[in-house]
């Protein structure tokens, strides 16, 4: 799947591209927990994860082709 | 006891007044909208003589407590025919306030076509002739002021927009530079400036007394407690997402939830999000070097520092600074995906003295009406060139949206009460719309900003798509943000107070120690509700009704990718805001 890790997320970037989006593969079935799990972003660093246009639970079942992406706290205005 | 400054345009005469008993313990928007329901008739034409221009530091400003530099500027707007406050962040009203003066009004009007420059200090001040400074974009005026009252000289200005009296003009604050980019840009106030010839104003703070709290120790505690909470949240401490990229770090996210407004409200999503987002701002800073700086504050005493200097390839200074509203607003909402672009755009919106969220839904309707296709960067800048050459094109887009789409027959018109709408896509946030639709501004973001929880997960979270309790959530952040308003803090503040409820505390106790009252949490709440009934009264008697309390109609029928949703709150329960 398509993961893009923004804001100061982009330093865990596999490649250190930043915020560039990149592949990553995971066992079928993933969740979102597993996913982060294997970025090593604790709960604290990865505030939220869209799917679809929308904010993902941590339990949410990730599918082939989806892009997911990770944000940490963040706010403006 | 504070002073009162009233400006006398027709007469020419500055007259400096004890503050009357009403307005004690008020400040900011607290005190500009009470002034103008008192003393601007409702039904006065809002660039003739009986309009007035109300400036107010916030209660707490001019004080060391954190990011308490805002100034409230307010008036009949010429853009939605109803009251306006409008507020910045800058030095001008720390010094203002400093010197003693707890309100400027600004009334009358000149009889000619003169322009005039008020100088201030602490004993009163001084209408003098500045015909020099007729026409001039802000910057050359700014370099002007700057260099016959000196570089740290804190001053307002109007842009050409304001002179020549269109709705989408701005009123210019300097920054901590000196640079005439600090905005209280929405609602058409320059224009009241400008119908009154006044261009600028200048500050001597020499033998300035400045601003004791009435108990030092309680204002002290509480400072304490809401720079822990700032230098502690996640959004707002240093090398936060904030502090390192900025206010347009909410492109991305609002994107990626579909809900940023794109080619004129047809799409929630821009293909081109990243190139505009804070991250790039902040990418082009490091590989760029020279004048680019992110962590930029707008007036001393911000530990937030959100604000940036855009630099040119060469390094050279560009524009300060790209934020989040004006990048969607020039970018996306206009298809324009270069950062260069989107940087020369504010460039000319901040030299002309206009709103770019104004500016840039404009040109979204020119776009939609054919005077410019979606996407072109240089057509775009041909086009705000126009509002600077004051051709006839350039007076229409000049008044705004509504009458920019109304003069070309389009039925896309994203406005509420005739104010363009900001970078949130009502049909895919449902509470930022019931905030857009009721507010007594017009469609303003700031004025409830329910997008902390509905799409950043701060304080709460809400799903943005349901229509669920948002005309209630609405209306609580719109009474907590119109106390917020009126104690000089930086909205911003509210990010860390939703979580933390010492922060929370820390204002309460700030406002406290300043005025020796004993306001509490609960009365936050209530202050606020009564500043917004005295707003939308000031409507009702101005003639706005329930029936401008509704979105645009084609959000009723046009679904918006990727959700697909319209804008299904219906009028029955937004008419529930105010019962």
């Amino acid at each position: 799947m398509t993961v893009v890790l923004y804001a100061t997320l982009g330093k865990y970037h596999p490649q250190g591209k930043g915020s560039e989006p990149f592949t990553l593969r995971l066992p079928c079935g993933s969740t979102v927990e597993e996913l982060l799990g294997k970025l090593g972003l604790d709960k604290d660093k990865a505030k939220q994860v869209f799917v679809e246009y929308a904010s993902c639970s941590r339990d949410y079942i990730l599918k082939d082709g989806q892009k997911a992406a990770i944000f940490p706290p963040i706010a403006g205005g | 006891m504070g002073k009162l400054v009233r400006v006398n345009m027709s007469e020419k005469k500055v007259v400096v007044e004890p503050l009357p008993d009403q307005c004690e313990g008020k400040g900011g928007r607290w005190l500009t909208s009470l002034m103008v329901s008192e003393e601007v008739p409702a039904g006065c034409h809002p660039l003739g003589p009986n309009n007035k221009v109300v400036f107010a530091p916030g209660i707490l400003t001019g004080t060391n407590a954190p990011n308490s530099g805002r100034i409230s500027v307010g008036a009949k707007s010429p853009l939605t025919g109803g009251i306006k406050e409008s507020n910045a962040g800058t030095p001008f009203p720390q010094k203002l306030a400093r010197m003693g003066y707890t309100a400027l009004v600004v009334e009358g009007i000149v009889d000619d076509d003169s322009r005039w420059l008020l100088k201030l200090g602490v004993d009163g001040g001084e209408l003098v002739p500045a015909d020099e400074l007729k026409w001039k974009g802000t910057y050359e005026a700014a370099r002007m002021l700057l260099d016959n009252y000196g570089e740290k000289t804190a001053f307002m200005l109007i842009g050409p927009a304001g002179e020549a009296k269109m709705a989408m003009a701005g009123i210019a604050f300097n920054d901590t530079e000196g640079r005439p980019s600090r905005y209280a840009g929405r609602g058409g106030l320059g224009a009241v400036l400008g119908s009154k010839g006044l261009k600028a104003i200048v500050l001597d703070d020499t033998g300035a007394p400045g601003v004791d709290p009435v108990d030092k120790d309680l204002f002290k505690e509480g400072q304490k407690k809401l720079v822990d909470a700032i230098q502690s949240h996640d959004v707002t401490k240093k090398g936060g997402a904030l502090n390192s990229f900025g206010t347009a770090v909410l492109i991305n996210i609002l994107n990626e939830a579909g809900g940023l407004p794109t080619k004129n409200f047809r799409s929630g999503v821009f293909e081109g999000a990243q190139k505009i987002s804070g991250e790039a701002i902040a990418e082009a800073a490091k590989q760029r070097g020279g004048a680019g700086t992110m962590g930029h504050s707008c007036h001393p005493g911000c530990i937030i520092r959100c604000s940036n200097v855009y630099a040119r390839e060469d390094g050279s200074e560009h524009v300060s600074c790209i934020e989040y509203e004006s990048s969607w607003s020039l970018g996306a909402n206009c298809c324009i995906d270069n950062l260069d672009h989107v940087a020369e755009l504010i460039r000319i919106c901040n030299d002309l003295g206009v709103d770019t969220i104004e500016a840039g839904v404009t040109l979204g309707v020119a776009m939609e009406a054919g005077l410019a296709e979606f996407g072109d960067g240089p057509a775009a800048i041909k086009l705000l060139g126009e509002i600077g050459a004051r051709t006839p094109l350039g007076h229409i887009l000049g008044q705004g949206a509504q009458f920019t789409g109304e003069a070309y027959g389009v039925t896309r018109i994203p406005t509420v009460k005739h104010q363009g709408m900001p970078a949130y896509e009502p049909r895919a946030v449902k509470g930022i719309g019931v905030t857009y639709i009721t507010s007594p501004m017009g469609a303003d973001h700031t004025a409830g900003y329910t997008i902390a929880p509905e799409i950043l997960a701060v304080g709460g979270k809400q799903e943005p798509l349901s229509t669920m309790d948002k005309v209630t959530l609405s209306r609580a952040f719109q009474e907590t943000t119109a106390f917020i308003d009126s104690t000089g803090y930086c909205l911003f503040i509210a990010f860390p107070i939703l979580d933390i409820p010492s922060g929370f505390e820390g204002v309460v106790q700030t406002v406290n120690g300043m005025l020796g009252t004993g306001y509490t949490g609960e009365d936050v709440g209530a202050i606020g509700k009564e500043i917004l009934q005295a707003e939308k009264d000031f409507n009702t008697r101005a003639g706005i009704t329930a029936a401008a309390d509704r979105p645009p109609e084609f959000m009723r029928y046009e679904k918006l990718p990727p959700h697909n949703h319209v804008y299904d709150i219906s009028d029955e329960e937004l008419d529930k805001f105010w019962n």
